[in-house]
C-alpha cells in the first residue's frame, strides 16, 4: 500500500462573500509529515477540510482550483466525496469517538459499512489498526466497554485507530493534540513519527514546537495566503520570508 | 437581601405547583371514592358500563386509549423522524422553511377542528378506502384488523391522534437533531460515511434518548387528546381490540357523559376514570425519565 501525494492548484475557499483560502498551490508529498502552520484565522484549518472535502456539507462555502489525489482531481468530477474519504482520512482536533460504541463498534463501523463482513477479519483489524496506534496493549482486555471510559489521549489514538481501519492513503489531522495534556500529546507525536512510513500526513498545528518536532516539511499560512513552503529544517533556521520569520520567532501570532 | 427574597419567590411557586398536582390527585380521590368502595381495584378491569343498571367499569376505555395512542406514536414517530431529518439534513432553505411553519402550523389547529375534518373527511376515506385496502393486504391477517364497516372506528381516532402529534414529535426531534455536535456527524462523513449513513447510525445514535423523550411527550399529548377523539372513536360501550370497530376512550366516555350522569355511582365512576388518566400519565412520564436516564450515557 503506498502513500499518495495531493497537491492543491490555485485553490480558493469562500464563506459567504469572505475569501479564506486565496489562491494557494501546495504540494503533500507522499510518506512524509507536513506540518501546516500560521496564526488564529489565518485559513490553515479551511485549507485542511478542503483536501478532503468537508465543505461540502457547510452551506455558505464554496471550493475554487483543483485538488490532485495522486492525477485524479478531486473536485472536477475526478472523486465522488465518499470515495475520496476513504482515501483521505482524518482526525479533528477534539477526540469525537461514537459515544454509543464501544472501543470495538468505533474501530469496525466504517469497514462494516464498506463491506468488510467477516468475523475474523474484522477481528484482525482492530487489533492491527489499535497496534498501530499504540493503544492495543491499554484497551485489549475491553474492546466492548465504551469509548467514551477512556481517557482524552486515549480517545484520540483510538480516533487515530478508526481513520486507519479504512486503510487511507492520506491522514489528516487538525490540531490533533490541542486538547490534550504534555504527556499524551508526546505519545501522538510519536505516532505520527511511526505513521509516516505508510501514510502522507498533513498537520494543522498551532504549536510550533511540535511543527519542528513532527514534520519534515512545514508550510507557513497568514491571511488565508500562503506565504511560505519548505522543509522544516530551512523554514525553522532560515525562512526567507520575513513574516514567517517574524512569527516563528514569537514576533507575532 | 435581594437574593433571599428571589429564592422565597421561586421556591414558593415552585411549590404551588406540586399542591396543585396534589389538590388535583386529592379531589379526584375523593370524588372517585364510590367507585373505589363499591368494586375496588377490580373496578379497573371490569368491561361492563351500563348506567342503568349501575354497573360500571373501566377496561374498556383504557384499551381504548391505550391502542389509539398506540397506534398513534406507531404512525407518527416514522413519519416525524421523516421530518426532522429532512429539515436538519437534506432540505434547502427554500423548502425548509415553509416546511417548517407547516408543521408548526398544524401544532396550532384547534383540535375540534381536527375532530371536523375527522368527521367529515377522513372517516369516509377510512371508511371507503383505508380500510378496505388494510383488510386486502397481508396486514389484514393480523389479529387486531376484522371486519371492515362504519368509519367512525379506532383506526380513525388513531390517524388523527397522529397527525396531532405529529407536530410535536418532529419538533422536538428536529431540536435534538440540531443539538448533536458537529463533530459527530463529520467524524462519521471522514470515514467515508455516507449522509444518510452518517445521520442514521451516528447521529440518530447520539440522539436516542431526546428522541425517546420526544416520542413520550408525543404520546402524553395523545393519551390526553379527547375533543378530537370524542369526535371520531365512534363512542360504543363494549371492549374491543379491534382497530375496525368503533371504540371509547378515557377521555371521551367522561366528556361523554359527566354533564348527563345521574346517578352518584355513575359521577364517581367517572371521575374514577379520571384519577386512572392522571396515573397513567404519571406512569408513563416515569417510565420515559427512567429510560432517558438509561440509554442517554454519552448521547442527548
Amino acid at each position: 500500500m503506498m502513500p499518495e501525494r495531493m497537491q492543491t492548484k490555485d485553490l480558493r475557499v469562500y464563506f459567504g462573500k469572505t475569501e479564506a483560502v486565496k489562491g494557494v498551490d501546495m504540494e503533500i508529498r507522499p510518506g512524509a509529515v507536513t506540518a501546516i502552520i500560521g496564526p488564529s484565522g489565518c485559513g490553515k484549518t479551511t485549507f485542511l477540510r478542503s483536501l478532503n472535502r468537508m465543505h461540502d456539507n457547510t452551506r455558505s462555502a464554496r471550493v475554487t482550483g483543483h485538488v490532485y489525489l495522486g492525477d485524479r482531481d478531486i473536485y472536477n468530477g475526478g472523486m465522488n466525496p465518499v470515495e475520496l474519504r476513504i482515501r483521505v482520512g482524518m482526525v479533528f482536533q477534539r477526540p469525537n469517538p461514537f459515544p454509543t460504541m464501544s472501543i470495538r463498534e468505533n474501530i469496525t463501523f466504517a469497514p462494516r459499512r464498506h463491506g468488510m463482513r467477516r468475523r475474523s477479519d474484522l477481528q484482525d483489524l482492530v487489533e492491527e489498526v489499535l497496534r498501530q496506534a499504540a493503544l492495543w496493549d491499554e484497551v485489549k482486555d475491553r474492546l466492548d466497554d465504551p469509548a467514551t471510559g477512556l481517557s482524552g489521549g486515549q480517545q484520540q489514538r483510538l480516533c487515530i485507530a478508526r481513520a486507519l481501519a479504512v486503510r487511507p492513503k492520506v491522514l489528516l489531522m487538525d490540531e490533533p493534540a490541542s486538547a490534550l495534556d504534555p504527556t499524551a500529546t508526546q505519545r501522538i507525536e510519536e505516532l505520527i513519527f511511526d505513521l509516516k512510513a505508510e501514510y502522507t500526513i498533513a498537520i494543522v498545528t498551532h504549536n510550533m514546537q511540535q511543527a519542528a518536532r513532527v514534520s519534515d516539511y512545514t508550510a507557513f499560512f497568514y491571511m488565508g495566503e500562503l506565504i511560505e513552503f519548505g522543509e522544516t529544517d530551512v523554514i525553522f533556521t532560515n525562512p526567507k520570508e520575513a513574516q514567517t520569520e517574524a512569527y516563528i520567532t514569537g514576533r507575532f501570532g | 437581601m435581594g437574593g433571599s427574597w428571589f429564592r422565597l419567590t421561586t421556591g414558593a411557586l415552585a411549590c404551588l405547583v406540586l399542591i396543585t398536582a396534589g389538590l388535583i390527585f386529592y379531589e379526584l380521590w375523593m370524588g372517585s371514592r364510590p367507585a373505589w368502595e363499591q368494586w375496588g381495584l377490580s373496578f379497573i378491569w371490569r368491561t361492563e358500563w351500563n348506567p342503568v343498571r349501575g354497573e360500571f367499569g373501566a377496561l374498556p376505555f383504557i384499551a381504548g386509549t391505550l391502542l389509539t395512542s398506540g397506534m398513534a406514536l406507531v404512525i407518527a414517530l416514522p413519519v416525524s423522524l421523516g421530518i426532522a431529518i429532512l429539515l436538519t439534513e437534506f432540505a434547502p432553505r427554500a423548502v425548509r422553511d415553509p416546511l417548517i411553519f407547516i408543521v408548526e402550523l398544524l401544532a396550532a389547529v384547534p383540535s375540534v377542528v381536527f375532530g371536523l375534518w375527522g368527521i367529515f373527511v377522513l372517516a369516509p376515506v377510512v371508511q371507503g378506502t383505508v380500510m378496505p385496502f388494510i383488510a386486502g393486504s397481508p396486514l389484514g391477517y393480523l389479529p387486531i384488523f376484522g371486519e371492515p364497516g362504519a368509519g367512525y372506528t379506532l383506526l380513525t381516532a388513531s390517524l388523527i391522534l397522529a397527525i396531532m402529534i405529529i407536530p410535536i414529535i418532529a419538533s422536538l426531534s428536529r431540536e435534538v437533531l440540531m443539538t448533536v455536535p458537529r463533530d459527530q456527524r463529520e467524524g462519521a462523513l471522514a470515514l467515508g460515511c455516507t449522509r444518510w449513513e452518517a445521520m442514521r447510525h451516528v447521529v440518530l445514535a447520539y440522539g436516542r434518548a431526546g428522541i425517546f423523550s420526544a416520542a413520550v411527550l408525543g404520546l402524553g399529548r395523545a393519551l390526553g387528546e379527547t375533543m378530537a377523539t370524542t369526535m371520531t372513536i365512534g363512542n360504543s360501550l363494549g371492549l374491543t381490540f379491534d382497530y375496525f370497530e368503533a371504540g371509547n376512550s378515557m377521555t371521551a366516555i367522561i366528556a361523554n357523559e359527566l354533564r348527563e350522569a345521574a346517578s352518584e355511582i355513575h359521577v364517581a365512576s367517572l371521575v374514577a376514570i379520571g384519577l386512572i388518566l392522571f396515573a397513567l400519565s404519571f406512569v408513563l412520564n416515569s417510565i420515559g425519565r427512567l429510560i432517558i436516564g438509561r440509554v442517554s450515557r454519552g448521547g442527548v
